[in-house]
């Protein structure tokens, strides 16, 4: 008799686990499916050539450089924790948060952020051109 | 509850073995969501930073509103911090089952949570800052890094509408089921409730509260250290010079540190609490930097 | 803690911070505007407190449609006056932050880019030509632009000459730190599109914003140096002893920032009432996103673009015009009753021909139209220019296959070389560096120790010099740059100049200039090197060539 009632339990149990389970399972393959698309951003002939014009320019979260054959741009994203850097009176960038340097090609040289701000070169499409990062 | 419940001595009251820090927590817990409901019909996630500018300046006693809830929330944060002290002090940890302790020992990192979600809900330039450095660090947690980041801040990047549901909803409820659990009762008394409420009420109309410009508005002026909020400086200041898993893995050693003070004794509790105290004075020591370093 | 005492001092803080609050209240509800709060589909609270008609600029940038934030930046949402003007742009259209005003997504981002590389924002002509002849580099062509001379942090004689004197007129100058002869234009994009400010302006009306540019908005900066301006409207500026005293009658006038002029005859395009957007292209005024060093390599209209003989290719169809900018215009206007409609409505056909600037600009408001013979032979067909400024029609005279335009030994003349009735001289010029003076500074926007001293014995004007270009074509020229410098006071040295610069003068004649001001001109002086690569007076042969050619009776 009780070891029916134990067998009852237990399954009451092992159901609830399994609906447990079942139910983080499907929100984890929710959440890993949410992974943002990758980014590119277009910009046009003339603001390419106006920043290269200007020894490098803000473009929404990007920072355009030269040289005019081979235009680049720059994450402003902060390689620590993705802070927006910002041209410092020092000439380079300067992390706002916990006070990373970067020098003007991205390149880092003091703070806590262990890696270059991320850079790649513009590609060429029709009359504009295109970031990837 | 009526002019009664005001008069009538507080259950435990003073002869309480733990003090009444617990209970004045719990007051400036309830002032914090009560005001915080007095928020809700003025806050739209899509339009943060706009809807709290209006209320802010645009509704009358709106400003005074938002301080309330803020400095309510502060209280909670400063009393639950001389709560813990004073039960440490006591020695009554044992009041509580195990369980029940471990659970009170999470409302310590769940305050900060409601906290840090409740400044990013501003929608201001800096609460635009804190978001990104959030989603880094929830994602260094290993193994579940991207879910975690996704599951607190939503998947639509940039907007605050999850980290909304989670503040008023998500932790405002834990905080009040395990505070109710361990406190054993369900709402605050009213004498905490009428102090907690004096005291907000006081900072609030004393210090304004602020609000920043919209994020990207005016031209990102010369780069210097942009302060977070003050309750998080010392996390700040670490993620200068400590790798950024700190962030998450150094509240992960204090919730260890002091739920195992429940089972320790003489020297082994000895050794937790002065590990415990050595972590708020690095956490003190930290805030110091950011604040130098910011100068 | 839940005793009276508590309780007590409790009430009394809430009630002190209840006090403090209720006088923020007060002071909010006065502070906060009360006029709808929308511009466009945006929440704007700025338009709830200025609500004033005369602070809306109208038209396509009325404050209805556009509210205050789109161009002066600041706090939109806040309803409070002291945050709502942090981050303001008082000087909307400043390069510095055009990015975020006229040039942001959705409104002109592509014009604020090429403005950028505009010869008004870059003077690196200026730059060059200056380093050219104080000795400090050996050629007039850098790429060295205004902001890289101001921006040195040790400045050579001839980079405090610049900071000193010419880095007033710039696009990227704000208003606070500019040549006096401009001050009342706006900064950057607004330095011509926004009205000046006159300080007789009791209202402060918001200034209107549009295109039609206006002369008032060139003249500030175009009547210094080679003085176009001035010529343009027939005015030779004059030293102040020269008024009555000079050799020639002069009828003086005084310019709007104290230097005396004498009227002389005016440019035949102004006396038709042309303003200087009648012929200067977009891409010459804001550039066309290419970094150039000097003027000539600017400017892209000629007088051959409207007067004839065009060059091969310099009239197409409008169907294969590239310039993406001149096509909008184009089919703004033609769908808007403006300019070109007050032309012929000919001239806005698809298959319409046009004509092209050297780098295949069109030139807008030049239309052809069939004239009232209708032979189907070309000069059935007259070309028309439209003024931009008031819509007004004039006829294009096409230049005379006759004997004048095809006189032997003359091919390599430019049209202005024989067309320009006079250009301003200014063959005396002594720079000296006075430590002992203030002066102000453009790159420190106040006045700092030492200061350049110009004098001259006195400017004249006449039929201009001429000068052979680069390649071979003879144009007028200005002895502009006659000047002693005497930089010993900065670590300089002593050098004296004499300096020939190619220049269109922008004084057309009635008539052209007569045989004899060449043919039996006093040898013409001579002249160093010229301010650009290749360019030079005269050499002796043609010196001798010209003197030698018999003057054949007119
Ligand atoms: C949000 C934060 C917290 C609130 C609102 C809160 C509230 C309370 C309340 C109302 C009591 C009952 C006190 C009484 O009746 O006298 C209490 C007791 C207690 N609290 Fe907390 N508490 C909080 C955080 C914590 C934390 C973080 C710990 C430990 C890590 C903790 C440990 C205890 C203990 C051991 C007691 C004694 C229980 C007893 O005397 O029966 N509390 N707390
Ligand atoms: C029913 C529960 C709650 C609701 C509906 C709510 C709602 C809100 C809203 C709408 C805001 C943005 C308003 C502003 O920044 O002015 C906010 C901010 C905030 N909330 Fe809550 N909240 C609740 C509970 C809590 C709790 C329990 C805490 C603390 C433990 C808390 C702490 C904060 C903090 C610190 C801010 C930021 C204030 C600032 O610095 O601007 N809230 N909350
Ligand atoms: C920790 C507390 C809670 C959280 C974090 C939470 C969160 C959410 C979220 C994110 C949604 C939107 C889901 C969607 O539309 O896909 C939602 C919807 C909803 N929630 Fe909650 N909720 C909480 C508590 C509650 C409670 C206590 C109730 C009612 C007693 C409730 C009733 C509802 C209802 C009726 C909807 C609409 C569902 C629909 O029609 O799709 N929620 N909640
Ligand atoms: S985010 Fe840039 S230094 Fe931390």
């Amino acid at each position: 008799m009780s070891s029916r009632r134990d067998f009852l339990g237990e399954l009451w149990r092992g159901t609830g686990g399994a609906l447990l389970a079942a139910s983080a399972l499907i929100l984890h393959r929710a959440l890993r499916a949410a992974a943002p698309a990758p980014r590119e951003t277009t910009l046009s002939a003339e603001a390419v050539s106006r920043a290269i014009a200007e020894g490098g320019a803000e473009w929404g979260d990007l920072f355009v450089t030269g040289p005019p054959s081979a235009p680049a741009a720059l994450s402003l994203a902060c390689t620590h924790l993705g802070c927006r850097v910002r041209p410092a009176s020092s000439g380079g960038f300067a992390c706002p948060c916990h006070g990373s340097r970067f020098t003007a090609d991205g390149s880092r040289t003091a703070g806590p952020a262990r890696a270059s701000l991320s850079r790649a070169l513009l590609e060429r499409r029709g009359a504009s051109w295109v970031a990837r990062l | 509850m009526g002019g009664s419940a005001l008069t009538e001595a507080p259950p435990g009251g003073a002869r309480s073995p733990s003090g009444d820090l617990g209970r004045l927590a719990f007051g400036f817990l309830a002032v914090s969501a009560l005001s915080g409901l007095a928020l809700v019909p003025f806050f739209s996630p899509a339009h943060a930073l706009e809807s709290l500018e209006r209320l802010h300046d645009g509704m009358p006693w709106g400003f005074f509103l938002r301080a309330l809830h803020a400095y309510s929330s502060f209280g909670l944060l400063v009393t639950t911090v001389a709560h813990l002290v004073q039960v440490l002090a006591r020695r009554t940890e044992r009041q509580l089952s195990a369980g029940a302790w471990w659970r009170s020992v999470l409302l310590f990192p769940l305050t900060f949570l409601a906290l840090l979600s409740g400044f990013v809900l501003r929608g201001d330039a800096a609460a635009a800052e804190a978001l990104p450095v959030w989603s880094r660090i929830a994602e260094t947690v290993p193994f579940l890094g991207p879910e975690l980041q996704r599951l607190l801040l939503g998947v639509i990047p940039g907007d605050v509408g999850a980290i909304s549901l989670h503040h008023a909803g998500t932790f405002t409820f834990l905080l009040w089921l395990i505070t109710a659990e361990h406190g054993r009762r369900l709402v605050p008394d009213a004498r905490s409730l009428v102090l907690a409420g004096l005291v907000s009420a006081a900072l609030a109309g004393a210090v304004p509260l602020t609000l920043g410009p919209p994020p990207g508005a005016s031209p990102s002026g010369a780069a210097q250290i942009l302060l977070g909020p003050w309750y998080l400086l010392g996390l700040q200041g670490a993620l200068v010079d400590l790798p950024v898993p700190s962030a998450w893995l150094a509240p992960l050693l204090l919730v260890l540190l002091l739920g195992f003070v429940r089972g320790a004794d003489g020297r082994a509790r000895r050794l937790l609490l002065v590990l415990a105290g050595a972590w708020v004075a690095a956490w003190v020591g930290f805030t110091a930097r950011i604040l130098l370093l910011a100068r | 803690m839940f005793r009276a005492p508590a309780l007590i001092a409790a009430l009394f803080a809430a009630l002190l911070g209840f006090l403090v609050a209720s006088g923020r209240e007060s002071e909010r509800a006065r502070g906060t505007g009360r006029g709808p709060d929308r511009a466009g589909a945006r929440t704007e609270r700025c338009v709830s407190c200025h609500v004033k008609p005369e602070e809306d600029p109208g038209g396509s940038h009325s404050r209805a449609a556009l509210g205050c934030a789109s161009c002066h930046l600041g706090n939109p949402l806040a309803f409070g006056k002291e945050r709502a003007h942090g981050g303001l742009e008082r000087e909307p259209g400043a390069l510095s932050t055009a990015a975020m005003t006229c040039g942001r997504e959705g409104c002109h981002p592509r014009e604020a880019a090429r403005v950028a590389s505009s010869l008004m924002t870059r003077a690196s002509g200026i730059v060059s030509v200056d380093r050219f002849a104080f000795g400090e580099i050996p050629s007039p062509d850098s790429n060295e632009t205004v902001a890289d001379a101001l921006a040195a942090a040790r400045p050579t004689p001839a980079g405090l000459h610049l900071r000193k004197l010419c880095a007033g007129c710039h696009l990227g100058a704000r208003r606070a730190n500019r040549d006096d002869a401009i001050h009342g234009n706006g900064s950057g994009c607004a330095a011509c599109h926004v009205a000046r400010l006159t300080k007789v302006d009791p209202s402060r009306a918001h200034p209107p914003i549009d295109a039609h540019v206006p002369n008032d908005r060139c003249f500030g900066c175009h009547s210094r140096s080679g003085r176009i301006s001035l010529t343009y409207e027939g005015l030779a500026e004059v030293e102040p002893h020269q008024i009555g005293g000079g050799s020639r009658p002069c009828a003086a006038v005084k310019l709007a920032d104290g230097r005396p002029a004498c009227r002389v005859a005016p440019d035949v395009h102004q006396t038709a009432g042309m303003s200087c957007i009648d012929c200067h292209l977009h891409t010459e005024l804001m550039g066309d996103g290419m970094a150039r060093t000097h003027e000539e390599e600017q400017v892209e209209v000629t007088c051959e673009a409207c007067h004839g003989p065009v060059r091969v290719g310099g009239e197409v169809p409008w169907s294969d015009v590239k310039d993406a900018i001149s096509l909008e215009i184009r089919e703004r206007e033609n769908r808007r009753e403006d300019f070109l409609r007050k032309g012929k409505r000919e001239g806005s056909a698809p298959d319409a021909p046009t004509r092209l600037g050297s780098r295949g600009t069109p030139i807008l408001n030049l239309l052809r139209n069939s004239s009232s013979s209708s032979s189907s032979s070309s000069s059935s067909f007259v070309w028309t220019l439209i003024r931009k400024l008031d819509g007004v029609v004039l006829p294009v005279k096409q230049t005379p296959r006759d004997a004048n335009h095809a006189r032997k030994g003359h091919e390599r003349l430019s049209c202005s070389s024989c067309h320009t009735a006079w250009a301003p001289r200014c063959d005396t010029c002594h720079t000296t560096f006075d430590a002992a003076r203030t002066q102000w500074d453009f790159a420190a926007g106040k006045p700092t120790a030492g200061a350049w001293m110009e004098r001259s014995e006195g400017f004249s004007w006449g039929p201009p010099l001429l000068g052979v270009r680069s390649d071979g074509r003879i144009v007028p020229a200005a002895p502009g740059m006659i000047l002693d410098i005497d930089a010993t006071a900065v670590d300089g040295g002593k050098t004296s100049r004499r300096l020939l610069a190619p220049m269109e003068p922008h004084a057309t004649g009635k008539k052209a200039r007569t045989c004899e001001s060449c043919h039996r001109a006093p040898a013409a002086p001579d002249f160093e090197v010229g301010t650009r690569t290749g360019f030079r007076g005269l050499n002796a042969a043609e010196k001798r060539r010209v003197a030698a050619a018999r003057l054949e009776p007119r």
